[in-house]
């Protein structure tokens, strides 16, 4: 943190974060400069002045009336649909998968041995030339689908015809349709993304990532799901999601019912033993504050069920035990922001109990206190 | 999940819109034109005085683009990336150098205001005050070409130095001295033009900082 009372009107003027709060205005910054300048009266006119000049250098570079903006505009508008009228022939979309399939059997036709050889050299270097349940999947879907490949490393961000998000992860791909016009909307995926859904009880969003299937109205969660992993994997960030394996789908394995996933919580699905399994994420995150200042809990002589209870409130996870057995249970303790596994390590220790991850809940295994 | 915010916030929707203008969506490729012609223009007068050369190459960048927007990246920055566009096409047009060569480094260097003012003053509140946007504006003017551009980049876009740097091909140092001086020379530049200089230094006398 810089010592920002010692600042002089140069050294604000070339503040990063002082710019951008004058210029952008962004709500960050806006508060750390609103708060700062409560606490330091003392430069309110330093700060002030250099508020005052840098205003006054992005007021001088304005240039532009409005009236030739808006005659830029026509023009551009204009000479554009001159240009499309001579090239009309290819203003569709490029990454139509209908359109990348037509030519992918064209090429084997005609040149059978080349085109042999060149899917050869390709499977090696490129995991996507592999025909993954993905790939058939958008293969046997009637409507043309608009494909997304992020093939960097950082996140991409992909935004869908219903204004859902999705942060397309990296080596990555997803396929949707330009408008979602059935009773459901449906992509399809390989790799991982964080799914924000917009809400829209009317028509259902499904997920198809390999084998599993995930059915949300609107809500967020996470999906990996990359066609060299062993398994699927579902995280529900908020909302309620529904998983199921794609033999559920087609009638082929009625044994495993679908399975309700709720934040926290996350679903595997065993690509070979093709068995989903539902359990808990790693560092579970509080889905409610705490309410308590600096999340810090404390307990003095606390019966331990109050304890477990807070707990599963905060955590949105059921927390399992017998209550008759632990009502003399008492605890004294100070849980700050240690993750929710250490918390209960702690308490159990306490009270000589264990605690063990089932079925996406946690159970409590104790014995009677004095 | 909460990630600063360095990014305008308009940025999201941009991104939005070049998706769709990239599958072809004219209405979204008007609309990146419609709120990012202004800032482009006047990023363009920071290396021409001809406003119609200037029009002439922003129409030029769109509609190249919109021509090729099918082997254009997915995902820009957009902003930044139009402003590298027209920074190109602008070089190339003018003839201009590109990179910091030897002459052009001199050049800034030896930038000075030759009015006596040879010590850096530090700058006080109640002057710039005082200042009006056109005296400013007639102070920008004078700078190198070089610090014209890096401010208008940090003070009329608000970006930060490193994107600065990725824009005008430098180091972040380089950027960060470049706007240094600017301000120095800037207020240089200020001083000898400004009719009322004995007053800011009677106030000095008056209201020490």
């Amino acid at each position: 943190m810089q010592d920002y009372t010692k600042y002089s009107i140069k050294d604000f003027i070339l503040d990063e974060s002082f710019c951008r709060w004058v210029i952008r205005n962004s709500t960050e910054d806006t508060l750390f400069w609103e708060n700062w300048q409560k606490q330091h009266p003392q430069q309110a006119k330093t700060v002030l002045a250099a508020k005052e000049l840098i205003k006054k250098i992005h007021d001088a570079h304005e240039e532009l009336t409005e009236t030739e903006l808006k005659t830029a505009l026509i023009r551009l508008s204009k000479s554009r649909d001159e240009l499309s009228l001579h090239k009309s022939s290819y203003s569709t979309a490029k990454r139509l998968i209908g359109f990348a399939k037509l030519w992918k059997i064209a090429a084997t036709v005609a040149i059978g041995i080349i085109a042999l050889l060149y899917i050869t050299t390709q499977l090696s270097v490129n995991p996507f030339r592999n025909s993954t349940v993905y790939e058939k999947r958008i293969e046997n879907k009637k409507e043309l689908l608009l494909e997304v490949i992020n093939k960097g490393k950082s996140e991409m961000l992909v935004y869908l015809p219903d204004r859902s998000v999705i942060k397309l992860r990296a080596n990555s791909r997803i396929s949707y349709p330009k408008i979602f016009a059935g009773t459901n909307r449906e992509v399809f995926l390989s790799g991982e993304a964080f799914f924000e859904v917009t809400k829209d009880p009317r028509k259902p969003f499904i997920v198809y990532a390999n084998e599993l299937i995930t059915k949300v109205l609107g809500t967020s969660f996470t999906i990996s799901s990359y066609d060299n992993d062993t398994e699927v994997k579902v995280i529900v960030k908020t909302g309620k999601v529904a998983v199921y394996s794609s033999e559920k789908e087609e009638g082929i394995s009625t044994e495993q019912a679908e399975l309700t996933l709720t934040p926290n919580q996350k679903a595997i699905f065993n690509r070979s033993a093709k068995q989903i399994e539902r359990t808990l994420i790693e560092l579970p995150d509080p889905v409610k504050p705490s309410g308590i200042k600096n999340n810090i809990l404390v307990f003095e002589n606390t019966p331990v069920y109050e304890v477990l209870d807070s707990l599963q409130e905060i955590y949105g996870i059921t927390i399992k035990y017998d209550r008759a057995l632990l009502s003399k249970c008492q605890l004294t303790a100070e849980l700050e922001n240690q993750p929710l596994y250490e918390k209960l390590t702690l308490i159990c220790k306490a009270i000589n109990a264990t605690y063990e991850i089932k079925d996406g809940e946690i159970v409590i295994n104790g014995s009677k206190c004095n | 999940m909460r990630t600063i915010d360095r990014i305008p916030s308009d940025e999201a929707r941009l991104s939005q819109l070049w998706l769709q203008f990239k599958n072809g969506d004219g209405e979204a490729f008007d609309k990146i034109f419609a709120i990012r012609y202004r800032e482009l223009y006047n990023y363009a007068t920071r290396f021409s005085k001809d406003k119609e050369l200037i029009k002439d190459c922003i129409q030029d960048l769109f509609l190249e683009l919109w021509s090729h927007r099918e082997r254009l990246v997915e995902n820009p920055y957009v902003t930044i990336y139009l402003i590298k566009a027209l920074r190109n096409n602008l070089f190339r047009k003018l003839k201009l150098e590109k990179r910091l060569g030897n002459i052009t480094y001199f050049e800034e260097e030896s930038f000075t205001i030759t009015d006596g003012v040879s010590v850096e003053t530090e700058w006080i509140a109640e002057e710039f005050l005082l200042e009006n946007e056109q005296t400013i504006r007639q102070a920008i003017i004078q700078l190198p070409r070089r610090q014209q551009e890096a401010i208008f980049l940090k003070y009329y876009q608000g970006f930060s130095n490193e994107e600065i740097a990725s824009i005008m091909d430098i180091e972040r140092q380089t950027v960060a001295n470049f706007l240094h001086r600017s301000l120095s020379n800037l207020k240089k530049i200020l001083l000898s033009i400004s009719d009322i200089l004995i007053i800011p230094l009677l106030k000095y006398l008056f209201f020490p900082l």
